[in-house]
């Protein structure tokens, strides 16, 4: 495996990766029969790029079609090393197996210039190291069966527990997922809906100038208010929740997650442009002077019909998912589990 | 070795699973409810299919070795997951004889995480889920 792979932080491991490509606006503008530019279609918001440049490439923003084909190849040798060592798998689309290739751009993030979330503030950080301590407070290192050192989390309560696992809300914008990525862009006169297929969410944002929510009002999925500003449909997304913090499955009080920044003085500002007739780009301009010292933006596709990796051609391949439906048992696993490791410690 | 059950603990898988970085984005961390220390083999008739979200389950009757019948519960992915997959409410019928390999829930119980599941007539399918063989 070749030291660039390695630098891509897990890229092999990602379960299906999607074919990125550079695609300049061409025709004509696809209108709505109202005169709006139309976004109208299912996509899918999968990618492989990662949201972070790996530091030493610098401000080197896309991989040569040299290092692209590379890349491919040692791909195509890994999945079908993968392939082989699930020879009982059979009938069935291995998931896992990448359908088309990898991207060109080698961060999702294009502003700050080397691809990388700007620094902390002082105070964002200290939150996130005392959020960090906490955490490893709760951690409890057991022996297990063959001699195996693990470390185990100690949940005590449901509200240790993220929102996102416990099926409450997923941070909009989103930006990554394994599964259920499906989106549909639906549009009326003065509206537009947009409706992901994780948790059911559906944004309707209406396009008439209105203000955004009194700032008292704080919602998980915030207020949105959309504007054109040429064919790109412009969306200032505010009034976030603080019990939810960015972009992980932590909550304020769990002790869970990748990162524990509260959303709440998060506003976004959401770019949507058709680029083919197949995919939108979607650009997302993320600024929260409590949090980071400087604004970030970061752009990835949303592609579809042919090009969305046979998962997301049409209405019909958007399912519901209604996540609360049987989550008592991962509840019920999760808590018994803790006291049982507290027993055995 | 047990014939109908089989429990496979194997030193240095756990460590071996270990190496892998566990990924954000699984539905449950699978490390929260189950055990990469404790993977397990079962034989068994499947009595029950859930296919609820945010993950299937599947109840499985496994006759021990003693004679005694232990109910399994397993762990398999969201039903958009498995469809997207090519499995169907028929492809797995309540009757239909299986074995499945997994992870034991911590908790000691009754429980796992599905990764492999195979018919007696060949059908295998991936269940997916938080498995780490995911990755």
């Amino acid at each position: 495996m070749s030291d660039r792979f390695l630098n891509l932080g897990g890229l092999a491991m990602v379960a299906v990766l999607v074919l990125i490509v550079q695609a300049p606006a061409t025709g004509q503008t696809q209108r709505t029969p109202w005169g709006d530019p139309d976004l109208q279609g299912v996509y899918t918001y999968e990618t492989a790029t990662p949201m972070e440049r790996p530091e030493q490439l610098g401000d080197k923003e896309f991989y040569t079609e040299a290092e692209i084909a590379e890349m491919k190849a040692e791909l195509d040798e890994q999945n079908a090393a993968r392939r082989a060592a699930r020879a009982t798998i059979s009938r069935i689309l291995d998931p896992r197996v990448p359908k088309t290739g990898v991207t060109n751009r080698t961060s999702l993030i294009i502003d700050p210039p080397n691809g990388r979330l700007p620094p902390l503030t002082p105070e964002a950080q200290q939150l996130q190291d005392e959020r960090k301590a906490e955490r490893a407070s709760r951690n409890i290192s057991r022996v297990g069966d063959g001699g195996t050192v693990t470390d185990d989390l100690v949940y005590n309560s449901w509200l240790d527990l993220s929102d996102y696992r416990r099926c409450i809300a997923r941070v909009i914008p989103r930006h990554w997922a394994l599964y259920n990525h499906g989106i549909q862009i639906l549009q009326t006169p003065g509206y537009v809906v947009i409706h992901y297929e994780s948790m059911h969410d559906a944004r309707i944002i209406p396009l008439d100038g209105r203000p955004a929510l009194d700032a008292s009002i704080r919602q998980w999925n915030g207020s949105s208010r959309g504007h054109w500003e040429g064919t790109t449909l412009v969306v200032h997304m505010t009034n976030k929740t603080d019990k939810q913090t960015w972009h992980s499955w932590g909550t304020a009080n769990a002790i869970e997650g990748n990162t524990l920044l509260p959303v709440g003085n998060m506003e976004f500002v959401e770019r949507l442009t058709r680029i083919d007739e197949n995919a939108i780009e979607y650009q997302v301009t993320v600024n929260d002077p409590t949090t980071w010292t400087a604004p970030w933006t970061y752009v990835m596709p949303w592609r579809g019909g042919d090009e969305s990796g046979d998962e997301y051609k049409g209405p019909e391949d958007l399912f519901e998912y209604a996540c609360h439906e049987g989550n008592y048992r991962f509840m019920e696993n999760t808590l018994k589990g803790s006291r049982r490791m507290l027993e055995l410690d | 070795m047990r014939t109908k059950r089989l429990l496979v603990l194997v030193a240095g898988v756990g460590s071996l699973l270990l190496l892998t970085v566990l990924p954000t984005w699984a539905h449950h961390a699978f490390s929260a409810e189950f055990d990469f220390t404790k993977p397990v083999q079962l034989e068994g008739t499947i009595t029950k299919v859930e296919l609820i979200n945010p993950h299937s389950w599947f109840t499985i009757e496994v006759e021990a070795d003693d004679g005694t019948t232990e109910i399994w519960e397993i762990e398999a992915g969201a039903p958009n997951s498995l469809f997207r997959r090519g499995f169907t409410r028929d492809s797995l019928p309540v009757g239909t004889k299986v074995t499945v390999r997994g992870y034991r829930a911590k908790s000691g119980e009754m429980r796992a995480n599905g990764g492999n599941i195979t018919a007696s007539d060949g059908f295998t399918i991936f269940l997916g889920g938080s498995n780490p063989d995911n990755q």
